[in-house]
């Protein structure tokens, strides 16, 4: 089988397992990978742009509608990013996740978004590298959205905990803002890292 | 230089030695040491010479006030040697030498002294003036400390963005306290310090307080700030700038393990103290740059820090307790002290001058310094008494000399801090700080440790309760307590000795003395802003770090002013000299790439920036692109246009949107037909086109130019933000990739795509489908026409792009398909005549000077921005218009942006190209209205023409198919 869709990110690292799902081939594992300090590909899950003029009257029997915007939620593995007052972001974090109707105030986006996941303990500190986004404010909640400039490219950083964050950003920009989070985490042993570090971190956040 | 035995003030570790090399010998050093230091303590004293008298210069100060340790180290030129660590493996040498510092050949110059007064070169060189372009660039070639080497290699220089409740500048006493406290309120909290450790003026001090030492006191005050998590410490990290809402920016040099050389820091924070501490002002001799004569502190600390004496026999004239401290603290350590002067008749501490008694070291009151001798190093010192005018000869090897501390004042003045001169003090204090701003510590004037510390201790609860902590209470106590400490310290201004004038320096940088400040001033250079332009005093590295202080006090003197009357120089970023590299960063080269980036690097693209994207110009080193251009004509071309701005734009107020931002009618979409429309600003400026279609009810899809595509959803928002209309846009540029297949072929080569039918009939120029192509890939097709030949346009979900290309490619190939990129496209566009927004218009002309009116639609009813700018100057005379040229010799092909000239200039060429269809030279040129006919000529002038100019005709676009049979097929 031949994979007939691209993710917009290729690492140099050497894949050792992959998989295919949905036309992409996704990699499991990197040669070099390292479990405590990775980036992990994900660009090929799905993604959706929620707008309306009234959010709240979405759900909950559809979805869960974070309070304010900032607020994430965690439900049936999809990440739900309130954006602000009328915007909502979707990402599905599992590789099987629900598919939505055709809702007018729905868009797939996600062949329009990059999205990768910083994990490891030193997350943090190679984020402070890249951005002046303030994720360790005392006034943070436990899971929160923050949207501003990371090596200089707008995203949408998902901050999970202080070893996860996740990072939504345009497509075309996907391979060089990769390039540049790894080598400012290569002082932390950052490294490619398969979809199986990100399983297994999720794992252990829900 | 021997080592002094070791002592608990020392700050190297003698079990890690570190080789370096200089001057061809392979020295070594501790870990701890400065460049300076280790030089030091391997015998070498003179590490420059200085800028303009090649006089040798040592060590003076430690924290960088003068150029005089400037040095190459690792290639890199001007380098403070007393401030930059020893690493394993420094290559130093010595700078602004010919032949070595000791014996440099050079300092035959200081003999022409006499004859470089201030501003010679603007007196001496400039009759006559044809004279003066000789003059200056050997001038220029001569001045200027360090030269660049090309063995220069790059490092690693980093970036740090950092966020904090409480920033605290200064790791000193009142700083260290300053950052407890805040912490303590449960605000988070940076503490910087320039230097390589904490403790300020307290590091090397031996002087008792609350039972202990002042270095245990400071390594107390550091261990409790190091055990709090909330305090992010951040050494050898000085500022740089401080910026509206409490921005800071700052470099920090990289310590032996850290990855990186230098890394500029970008800090916000909600509040920030102060607490920069005091330099130390040099005193004004005669030579009194020699090496061997140094401020106190550097004295001192050479001995406590480094463990280097760094004279056996010394003079001293000083002029606050900090000197007789200084002096009694050296004694101790074996050093002998001749005379301890003091400009103070005075005021100074009793309890400081017995134990001087103790130590039989004379104290010589209202006496200074007067004049140094010795030529390499300084071998005696003169004293003079201020009041009976008495000489005194001594003998020594070290002269330490100090017109007293002056607060470090450079980050408040950045923060528009104002300041007022305190007469008792003698020097400028803070009398109002900016809103989250405060100061502690001895910058405030406080000198008694326990003042210090409260103050300190104040400040930090101050910014912790401005960042909303409830600390009013502690305030009250600290603030009551601050008040019931008097500081009884006695200060002098006493700056100059008597006689001071040739020889005694005001400004190391730049060999400035005073007979050159007073002479300026005696021109009328009688301001220090003046004065140091004119005598370039404090012009140098270290930008004021010493002349600042000094050259207000001896202008003033000059000019029966008080002291506080001349302000001193004002006070700019960079506070702290900053590598370019180290502003640099990281410097990532971000940008983006289409989804057929690798697929056009593997076919050979040549990649060039256009705007946020990386694209292929052309796919051949033929730059004409001439066989590209040729095969879209004949065959089939496909280009990728994914760059181009996509958007979902629905709800029930779509339509009014559309309405307002297009100045076409949109209400006339037809569905399944693509609708050509531009956008204006107020101004009737033509900045967006594209094609807009409707997808279903109230749900529209349309394109944008690639430049315009990040500004389109704002602009949208911004024109509609008072009219509370319901419609939502979505930014799909990055969702679909986009192929143009251009060509006569191109129909044929589409068919191997897909089942759908793509007949004329069925898909007509400028209508729309979606359709499925091979491998079930969805695709919206749009049958639209910039490159002047049939074509159809495929936007495909951007992860499928590249397969799509592949496939093209492959089933193309009976069909003669290939590649072209953009410099193609631009020959085929302009062989139209279809203009390229920003190249071919610019913002002095409307829609209607481009001769695009007719997209503007005048029935409208709707409120549609840039409609009243085009009526007010449809008809207004004297503008500039769009016209097409072909030139008379088809071979000549006058540049983009070439100039029209006609006596004056009337215009420019927008862009022009050879057409090889065409066989002419064919362009765009905008050209003052009252040319703009047709048949009419251009002069066209090209740099290297001389008075030869390229003539040309103006013709009616477009140069090619102008029916547009070929779009239709």
């Amino acid at each position: 089988m031949t994979a007939n869709r691209h993710s917009p990110i290729q690492c140099q690292d050497k894949p050792v397992e992959s998989e295919f799902q949905n036309g992409f081939e996704v990699i499991l594992t990197y040669t070099n990978e390292n479990r405590d300090s990775a980036l992990i590909d994900l660009s090929h899950r799905s993604k959706w742009d929620v707008q309306s003029s009234s959010l709240e009257a979405i759900g909950p029997d559809i979805l869960k509608i974070p309070s304010e915007p900032g607020d994430c939620i965690y439900q049936n593995g999809l990440l739900v990013n309130r954006l602000n007052k009328t915007q909502l972001n979707i990402w599905n974090l599992n590789s099987e996740g629900p598919t939505f109707p055709n809702w007018f105030f729905l868009t797939e986006i996600t062949d329009g978004q990059a999205l990768v996941a910083l994990v490891g303990t030193s997350a943090l500190s190679i984020f402070e590298k890249v951005s002046g986004l303030d994720l360790k404010g005392p006034s943070r909640k436990e899971m929160f959205v923050l949207q501003g400039p990371v090596v200089h490219v707008p995203m949408q950083v998902a901050y999970l905990s202080q070893s996860f964050l996740l990072l939504g950003f345009s497509r075309g920009y996907g391979q060089s803002a990769e390039e540049a989070l790894l080598d400012a985490g290569a002082e932390y042993g950052l490294q490619p890292g398969g979809e199986r570090i990100f399983r297994h971190w999720l794992a252990k956040l829900f | 230089m021997k080592r002094l035995p070791l002592s608990s003030t020392e700050r190297i570790d003698r079990n890690k030695r570190l080789g370096f090399t200089y001057q061809g010998r392979s020295l070594h050093g501790f870990e701890g040491d400065t460049v300076a230091t280790a030089l030091l303590a391997n015998g070498f004293s003179i590490f420059s010479r200085s800028f303009k008298y090649h006089r040798p210069r040592g060590l003076f100060s430690l924290d960088g006030e003068s150029s005089g340790c400037l040095m190459r180290i690792n290639h890199t030129p001007n380098v403070r040697a007393e401030q930059t660590l020893l690493r394993e493996g420094m290559f130093i040498e010595a700078q602004n030498v010919w032949g070595t510092p000791e014996a440099d050949k050079l300092a035959l110059v200081g003999g022409f002294a006499k004859l470089l007064p201030t501003g010679f070169y603007y007196k001496m060189f400039h009759r006559p003036y044809r004279l003066w372009p000789f003059f200056q660039n050997r001038l220029r070639n001569l001045a200027g400390l360090g030269s660049l080497d090309s063995a220069w290699k790059d490092d690693i220089y980093d970036n740090l963005f950092l966020n904090a409740d409480v920033c605290v500048v200064g790791g000193g006493p009142a700083g260290l306290s300053a950052a407890l406290a805040a912490a303590e309120e449960g605000v988070r909290v940076i503490l910087l310090d320039a230097r390589p450790w904490l403790g300020g003026s307290y590091d090397w001090r031996t002087r008792a307080y609350q039972g202990q030492p002042l270095y245990a006191r400071s390594k107390d005050l550091a261990t409790r700030v190091s055990s709090k998590s909330s305090i992010r410490v951040l050494l050898h990290t000085s500022l740089i700038g401080f910026y509206a809402n409490n921005h800071l920016t700052a470099r920090q040099i990289g310590g032996v393990s850290d990855p990186f050389v230098e890394r500029y820091l970008e800090i916000r924070a909600k509040a920030v103290v102060v607490a920069t501490g005091c330099t130390e002002r040099p005193l004004v001799f005669e030579n009194n740059d020699r090496p061997g004569i140094m401020v106190t502190n550097c004295a001192e600390r050479l001995a406590r820090t480094w463990a280097l004496l760094p004279g056996q026999r010394a003079v001293f004239s000083v002029s606050d307790d900090l000197g007789l401290e200084a002096a009694l603290s050296l004694s101790e350590l074996g050093m002998e002290i001749s005379a301890l002067s003091d400009s103070r008749q005075l005021g100074q501490n009793e309890e400081l001058l017995a134990h001087l008694k103790t130590r039989d070291i004379p104290v010589l009151k209202g006496v200074v310094a007067q004049k140094a001798e010795g030529k390499n190093w300084v071998q005696g010192a003169q004293l003079v008494s201020l009041q009976s005018g008495s000489v005194h000869r001594y003998k020594c090897n070290l002269l330490v000399g100090s017109a007293g501390q002056v607060p470090a004042l450079g980050p408040l003045i950045l923060a528009k801090a104002k300041l007022a001169y305190d007469e008792k003090k003698g020097f400028f204090l803070p009398s109002s700080l900016p809103e989250g701003v405060l100061a502690a510590g001895r910058m405030i004037g406080l000198n008694e440790p326990q003042a210090i510390e409260t103050s300190g201790t104040l400040a930090g609860l101050k910014a912790a309760e401005w960042c909303g902590s409830d600390s009013a209470s502690r305030i009250r106590e600290e603030e009551q307590k601050l008040r019931s400490l008097t500081d009884q310290t006695n200060c002098s201004t006493f700056v100059k000795a008597p006689g001071a004038l040739a020889q005694s320096f005001v400004c190391f940088d730049e060999d400035v003395t005073v007979k050159d400040v007073l002479s300026g001033c005696d021109e009328g250079f009688d301001s220090v802003e003046l004065n140091k332009r004119w005598t370039t005093a404090g012009m140098g590295p270290s930008q004021g770090g010493t002349a600042g202080l000094n050259l207000p006090f001896v202008l003033s003197e000059h000019l029966g002013k008080n002291h506080g009357e001349i302000l001193p120089s004002h006070v700019r970023s960079p506070l702290s000299p900053t590598l370019l590299a180290t502003y640099a960063g990281r410097n990532y080269h971000v940008y983006k790439r289409t989804p057929l980036h690798d697929a056009q690097e593997r076919a050979g693209g040549i990649f060039r920036l256009v705007g946020v994207w990386k694209r292929p110009r052309y796919f051949s080193t033929d730059f004409t692109c001439s066989e590209e251009v040729r095969n879209v004509h004949e065959n089939v071309g496909l280009i990728d246009v994914s760059t181009l701005g996509k958007f979902r734009l629905f709800g029930p107020d779509a339509l009014k949107a559309l309405q307002k931002l297009y100045i076409g009618d949109m209400s006339k979409i037809v569905s399944g037909r693509a609708k050509y429309a531009a956008m204006v600003n107020e101004d009737g400026c033509l900045i967006d086109d594209g094609v807009v279609m409707k997808m279903g009810e109230n749900d529209y899809y349309f394109t944008t130019s690639t430049a315009r595509a990040a500004q389109t959803a704002e602009w949208f928002r911004y024109h509609t933000r008072y009219e509370s209309w319901d419609y939502k846009i979505v930014n799909l540029t990055d969702c679909f990739g986009a192929i143009n297949l251009a060509g006569p072929n191109s129909r044929e080569v589409l068919r191997q795509m897909t089942e759908a039918d793509i007949s004329n009939e069925a898909v007509p120029y400028m209508a729309f489908r979606e359709i499925v192509l091979k491998n079930g890939i969805p695709a919206r097709l749009l049958r639209v026409g910039f490159v002047g030949e049939m074509g159809f346009e495929l936007h495909v979900p951007s992860s499928f792009t590249e397969s799509v290309w592949n496939l093209l490619l492959e089933l193309g190939k009976p069909f003669g398909i290939s590649p072209f990129a953009l410099e193609a496209q631009n020959v085929l566009r302009l062989e139209k005549g279809h203009v390229i927004i920003g190249i071919d218009t610019e913002l002095r002309v409307t829609l209607n000077d481009l001769g695009m009116g007719f997209l503007w639609d005048r029935n409208k009813k709707t409120n549609t921005i840039g409609v009243p700018a085009l009526r007010q100057t449809e008809n207004q005379p004297g503008r500039m218009k769009l016209v097409g040229f072909k030139t008379e010799n088809p071979d000549e092909t006058p540049p983009d942006g070439a100039i029209i000239v006609e006596k004056d200039i009337r215009g420019h060429v927008t862009s022009s190209r050879f057409s090889h269809i065409l066989n002419a030279s064919i362009g765009l040129a905008l050209v003052e209205g009252s040319m703009a006919r047709i048949g009419g000529g251009l002069k066209i002038f090209k740099p290297g023409m001389n008075r030869k100019f390229i003539t040309a005709t103006i013709v009616k676009p477009p140069f090619y198919d102008p029916e547009g049979n070929r779009l239709r097929m």
